[in-house]
């Protein structure tokens, strides 16, 4: 590298490095990007109100939940009941709604349920069990529950606020994508901007130095999963909005489409690093890839997996690819200095 | 024409060449009908998705297939997907009725006409349903049941019921139930399993049952993983049982029927449903009157009819 820096100019040099370090860096918005511009020109059915619309419905409940997930990854955690509280609150809202109680006070009664659910998968984790063990008694005994609770039948809702949830919109906008970008833009905030999100980061990064610097663990834990539990339970009624059913079958497999947006975004399996804007994008690419594809009428099984090769990729980027690009650019930084 | 380039500039750009479609060019003055069916992973939606190639293929249509995997979300998804691609109608089964609602209206507003298979959804741009009337059809199903019960136990029986929790099989066992009580108040339900249609849980959940119920010596299941999931219990049970239950699966059931391990099963042509879901709605788009209801009396086919049948 030294070679080839001293032939150049140290601005070309520069400006070289910092374009390696922000493809990499930013590799999934671009990659997004490049599907939009390829779809929409491939599929003439793609760039179009409807389709865009109908996505960013699709794609709003990953996003709202992955914001929640993302929280809870940063502290090194996981969840996998996510889509076994959908189906709960699914049915709870449903039989809540037809004893009568005004939808405005069934949505915060349903998030406080989440909210409750989601902090006892905290405490219990606190408790020294694993995270993944934890969440996946969720994913069974939560949906069982939805099972015991509905007698296993879906009914329909036909509430005029939940309608509106499902299929209105503001200023063109649909419902529930302006829902996930609220729970975003507040999600970034918390992260980024205050001390919880700095705290669960530390608790992810290093917990042993985060213990020792007198961090609430214990605290931080319980309240991303909760945070993520309440999530879930806004997901699950965006969700049942949007099919105007209330169903214990709800978000079979969400789990999985919310972990693998959020891992898809840049945020570490193992805790430390996480990225608001990383989800987002990840959620959006794997509703989008999976449209583009239907739409061009590729047999979709191949959406399945294209996705999942998308993932493994989207993952070697953002661990190792991104680490080698970082190191060399410091390394080379630090060569220039001297 | 430019248009049927461009899924070629995509795929090389993603790698994708494997995945192109055979009919990326459709002509123009063709149809397009999107099918979104409710799960292959079962023989009943197999079969019904073929009759549907089969009418497309003799008409000359474009048919597009979706598979929605049994849930309810995707089927959504799936169906506003097609409304997107502004096809001009489409076949829907659907797994939940009340969850349709709105890719329906969507659906209404865009101008594509549908029909249902196997569930009634009443809405104007619904314009017919094909297949059989659930609950009636398993009512009957539930007399001949009576039937065998006063006949060959003394009008007593207890009985196991494997169901999967989807609208359709619910209306059959409801059926079921309402004839089988009607007549014989001697009979006790004891037991009510969900297979969700998966054959593995349908088996499992049987042999819990079985194992659970010692004394159950009816079992009925209202459809295909349901029921070969019972018969496989049974025999590894080696449990004297007299098995009832739905749907078209010959290959799988005629041999038990043969063998006196089961006593009925319920024939329905699903191909039918498929095949006349896509030529009512080219019809229409061809601006034929097509009926709202199509449906027929489907057979039960027992160890009296067997030979008939085959």
């Amino acid at each position: 590298m030294s070679e080839t820096a001293a032939t150049r100019s140290g601005f070309d040099i520069r400006m070289q490095r910092q374009i390696v370090v922000a493809l990499v860096r930013y590799g999934m918005f671009i990659a997004l990007a490049i599907w939009l511009v390829a779809m929409s020109v491939a599929s003439e059915y793609f760039l179009t109100t409807t389709n865009l619309l109908n996505v960013l419905r699709q794609a709003a409940p990953l996003i709202i939940i992955g914001v929640g997930m993302t929280f809870v990854m940063a502290t090194a955690g996981i969840d996998l009941s996510v889509g076994s509280i959908v189906a709960l609150i699914s049915v709870l809202a449903g039989s809540w709604l037809a004893l009568g109680v005004p939808p405005l006070l069934v949505i915060p009664l349903l998030i406080v349920v989440g909210g409750l659910l989601g902090a006892f998968n905290g405490w219990v984790v606190t408790l020294g069990v694993p995270a993944f063990v934890v969440t996946l008694a969720g994913l069974t005994s939560y949906r069982g529950l939805a099972f015991v609770y509905s007698d296993g039948y879906a009914t329909p809702i036909r509430d005029p606020v939940f309608a509106w949830i499902g299929r209105g919109d503001l200023f063109g906008i649909n419902a529930p994508f302006l829902i996930a970008v609220v729970v975003a833009v507040l999600g970034w905030f918390l992260l980024n901007r205050t001390r919880f999100g700095l705290h669960a980061l530390a608790t992810g990064g290093r917990e042993e130095a985060a213990r020792v610097m007198g961090l609430a663990i214990n605290r931080i834990k319980i309240m991303v999963y909760a945070l993520t539990g309440a999530l879930a339970a806004l997901g699950g009624v965006v969700i049942s909005a949007r099919l105007s059913n209330v169903s214990p079958h709800a978000g079979v497999m969400l789990e999985l489409g919310v972990i693998a947006a959020t891992v898809l975004g840049g945020t570490s399996l193992f805790g430390g690093r996480a990225t608001i804007a990383g989800t987002v994008a990840g959620a959006l690419l794997i509703n989008f890839v999976r449209n583009g594809l239907n739409l061009l009428g590729v047999n979709p099984y191949w959406v399945q997996v294209v996705t999942g090769i998308i993932l493994v990729v989207a993952v070697l980027m953002n661990t190792v690819l991104n680490r080698k690009v970082e190191s060399w650019a410091r390394a080379s930084t630090e060569e220039e200095r001297t | 024409m430019l248009h049927s380039f461009k899924p070629v500039v995509a795929a090389a750009a993603f790698g994708l060449a494997a995945t192109l479609p055979q009919t990326a060019a459709a002509q123009d003055n063709d149809y397009t009908i999107c099918f979104v069916t409710f799960s292959l992973q079962i023989e009943y939606f197999q079969q019904s998705v073929e009759g549907g190639e089969r009418a497309a293929e003799e008409l000359g249509i474009e048919l597009i297939v979706f598979d929605p995997q049994a849930d309810a979300a995707r089927q959504v998804t799936l169906t506003e997907d097609c409304i997107a691609r502004q096809v001009d109608a489409i076949v829907l089964d659907p797994i939940e009725s009340g969850s349709l609602m709105g890719p329906i209206e969507q659906a209404a507003e865009a101008g594509i006409p549908m029909v249902t298979l196997d569930t009634r959804i009443d809405h104007p741009n619904i314009l017919s349903l094909i297949g059989v009337e659930q609950y009636e059809t398993s009512r009957e199903f539930g007399r001949y049941v009576a039937g065998i019960i006063a006949g060959q136990m003394g009008g007593e029986a207890k009985v196991g019921l494997m169901i999967a929790s989807s609208e359709v099989q619910i209306a059959r066992r409801d059926g079921f139930v309402d004839a089988i009580r009607a007549v014989l108040p001697g009979v006790e339900i004891v037991a009510e399993g969900d297979g969700r249609n998966i054959l593995e849980r349908a088996t499992a959940e049987a042999e819990n049952m079985l194992t659970a119920n010692p004394d159950i010596n009816v079992i009925y299941a209202t459809g295909d993983p349901q029921l070969q999931g019972a018969l496989a219990a049974g025999l590894s049970q080696n449990r004297d049982i007299a098995f009832f239950g739905w749907d078209d699966v010959p290959d799988y059931f005629i041999p038990p029927l043969r063998e006196g391990r089961l006593q009925g099963f319920l024939m329905q042509s699903p191909d039918f449903n498929g095949e006349q879901g896509v030529r009512l709605l080219v019809q229409h788009l061809n601006g034929e009157a097509i009926s709202p209801r199509v449906s027929y009396i489907p057979t039960i086919v027992t160890p009296f009819n067997l030979d008939e049948i085959e």
